[in-house]
């Protein structure tokens, strides 16, 4: 109406002074450029996470919201997303607990070579995934060296969701270890030195004190490793056997729909997983934030 | 049994008859259920070095022992041998009448301030209070209605009562402190072990909290150790003082008896500014080693050994008499400090090797330029190898 696009409205001040708004108040202006390094990290945390976000939510759409529908009620689409939140969580359970187990061990027991332990504790990050899947796979396979023991005990665990259970503890394991690990390293020893003058025994100190304080670490790992475990997808494949409605994760089904050239199927499998995600992970934040212990941290 | 009797010191006999524990039998037991705390040929090593080293220390029923040293000398070590603490040492340890040598530190019935105050950070101030009392078996454990009003007096009596609700995070040092205070006293320990207790506050709250410390322990007729390194602070709060060096008990006394008779000179410089003279004494006649050699001596402590004698003292004890005999001192500056002059005097006319003196500001300064000799009649005597008033004891020098 006005001849275009505003004439003398010179973008940048504008968007910088917005910008300002943004930043809190009360900010001290002690480093340099505080302005210009939040422009430059919003843009590149805009080029490289948020605009390709945006893309996925806005695909599914483009074929109208009835393909959209259509697209998620597809009997294996909802066993595929059930499969792989459901898997995800017993292996973030199981990560969480095992995880806090073994920085105990590095934190406190510290065994003869804890060291080396706690080195290895990082391989899952370094290894292929692929190769993690197909050494699991070989593993538990019913010939495999764990497999044929448990095999005669009628347990099976490759090619059913144990299986994939048992990759996403793998890779998932690390993210709880490191995060708690420095927590707990951290707990001055005074902590249950003061409980012990107080009366309290060897497992009164550890459920009282000191998980307490970890509980904010323990969740952030547990969040951590649930994100890791909904994505993933080289370890996965190879132990799942990938049975239609049985075991076939989301993201597996993702490149299905892709190699069938149903792109938005795809997509629509890749918005569902990504809303659901998010909202786990807030949860996993919130209740975080709930925790009491944060109180010494949060304002 | 649940509260403590805060009406003044009425309350101290009823408390002890609750540890009494009826091995008040004899009389020969009496000094022995009298002790707070005793320790016998206790020994520590740290992988090679010994930071404790054979300590006999006994703290009376109700008194307030401070352990003071230099840093290293081994009186946190000590203090957490006590508590139960520091494990692998060696020797015996009562704490009333009960031994507890092997008893681990939940067992002990002891209260322990940390420095850092230790306080549990995910639990609000009233329930770091109520935990000694929450983690009691349940035969002994109060019900939660007594918890609570047990956990509300002891607030009130460490002056915390509207924090109740807060956690430690949002208090200053001061109020951390009282928590702390507050939560080891919830479980009535027979003993009160207090780790630098002042040493993360400000100046001006670590004097007001001193003092009401110190009430508090006489109020609740508690029995205190505090490890501190300002000598100072042990001088104001403490009964008796025990002065560690080097893993070593140097001397145990009440401030009064450490700094009239310190044992070693070390215990008379670790409890305040001294000024120190070496010499020979023979035949009744004192030698100052060089610079201070031809100075003379108006006046000599009364009662010293013969031989090679240390003379320690106040900077307010060395008394300066004018003089024209050859080779006396010479001032060289005079400057006010408050009740004082801050003299500075030299043994030499060039100004070298001088030593500051106090002289009381009641009396004209002397002039600088002005010659003088020594009076050290008030100085505390070591050494000598033969008669030292009895003052030497057998560790240290």
């Amino acid at each position: 109406m006005s001849g275009g696009v505003l004439p003398g409205w010179d973008a940048r001040p504008a968007a910088l002074s917005i910008l300002a708004r943004l930043l809190p108040r009360r900010t001290p202006a002690v480093i340099p450029g505080a302005l210009p390094s939040l422009a430059l990290t919003l843009v590149w945390v805009g080029l490289i996470v948020l605009l390709p976000l945006a893309a996925l939510a806005a695909r599914p759409w483009q074929d109208g919201p009835a393909a959209l529908l259509h697209a998620l009620s597809d009997r294996r689409t909802l066993a595929a997303l059930r499969l792989s939140f459901g898997t995800a969580l017993g292996a973030a359970i199981l990560c969480t607990l095992l995880g806090l187990l073994l920085a105990w061990v590095l934190g406190r027991v510290r065994p003869p070579g804890w060291r080396l332990l706690d080195a290895m504790i990082d391989l899952p990050f370094a290894l292929p995934t692929a190769v993690a899947g197909i050494t699991l796979t070989t593993l538990y396979a019913r010939t495999g060296w764990l497999g044929a023991p448990l095999a005669r005990i009628g347990m099976r665990v490759a090619y059913t969701p144990l299986g994939i259970m048992v990759a996403l503890v793998f890779v998932g394991l690390p993210f709880v270890v490191r995060v708690v690990l420095p927590v707990l390293r951290d707990l001055p020893a005074e902590l249950e030195e003061a409980a012990a003058t107080l009366g309290a025994r060897p497992a009164q100190v550890a459920w009282r004190v000191l998980l307490p304080a970890l509980w904010p670490a323990l969740a952030t790992g547990f969040g951590l490793a649930f994100a890791r475990g909904v994505g993933e997808y080289g370890s996965v494949i190879f132990i799942a056997g990938n049975r239609p409605l049985v075991s076939e994760i989301a993201p597996l089904l993702i490149v299905i729909r892709l190699q069938e050239f149903d792109y938005g199927g795809a997509a629509a499998v890749g918005l569902v997983m990504l809303l659901a995600a998010a909202l786990c992970l807030l949860l996993v934040s919130a209740a975080r934030r709930r925790l009491p212990a944060s109180l010494g941290l949060v304002r | 049994m649940l509260s403590f009797d805060t009406r003044g010191p009425a309350a101290v006999p009823a408390r002890r008859d609750l540890r009494g524990d009826g091995a008040v039998g004899e009389a020969a037991d009496a000094a022995a259920a009298a002790a707070g705390v005793s320790l016998h040929g206790v020994s520590c090593v740290f992988g090679r070095t010994p930071a404790v080293r054979d300590i006999d220390l006994t703290v009376a029923n109700g008194e307030f022992m401070a352990l003071v040293g230099p840093s290293g000398a081994g009186k946190t070590t000590l203090l957490r041998i006590i508590a139960g603490l520091q494990p692998g040492y060696e020797g015996s340890l009562a704490i009333g009448p009960r031994d507890v040598t092997d008893v681990p530190a939940r067992a002990r019935n002891i209260g322990f301030v940390f420095q850092n105050y230790a306080l549990f950070r995910h639990m609000t101030v009233a329930a770091n209070v109520a935990f000694g009392l929450k983690v009691r078996p349940r035969a002994t454990r109060p019900d939660r209605h007594a918890i609570a009003a047990r956990v509300a007096e002891l607030l009130e009596l460490v002056q915390v009562a509207p924090l109740a609700k807060r956690y430690p995070a949002q208090l200053s040092g001061g109020q951390r402190q009282r928590v702390a205070l507050a939560r080891a006293l919830a479980t009535e320990p027979a003993l009160l072990l207090l780790d630098e207790p002042f040493g993360a506050l400000d100046p001006l709250v670590r004097k007001e909290i001193r003092t009401w410390l110190r009430a508090l322990h006489d109020r609740l007729g508690l029995t205190s150790i505090m490890v501190t390194h300002d000598q100072a602070e042990a001088l104001e709060v403490a009964d008796r003082i025990a002065v560690l060096r080097d893993g070593r008990l140097e001397q145990v006394g009440t401030p009064s008896e450490l700094e009239d008779h310190p044992a070693t000179p070390f215990v008379h410089q670790f409890l305040g500014e001294t000024v120190r003279f070496d010499g020979v004494h023979e035949h009744g006649r004192l030698r100052l080693d060089p610079p201070w050699s031809a100075v003379p001596l108006l006046g000599q402590p009364p009662a010293m050994g013969e031989g090679r004698v240390s003379l320690s003292l106040r900077p307010y004890e060395v008394a300066l008499r004018p003089t024209a005999e050859p080779g006396a001192a010479r001032i060289v500056d005079v400057q006010r400090a408050g009740a004082f002059h801050r003299v500075r005097v030299a043994p030499t006319g060039d100004g070298r090797d001088a030593i500051e003196v106090l002289a009381p500001s009641s009396e004209p300064p002397p002039r600088p330029g002005t010659t003088c000799g020594l009076d050290l009649s008030r100085a505390r005597s070591f050494g000598g190898d033969r008669e030292t008033a009895g003052r030497r004891i057998a560790v240290g020098w």
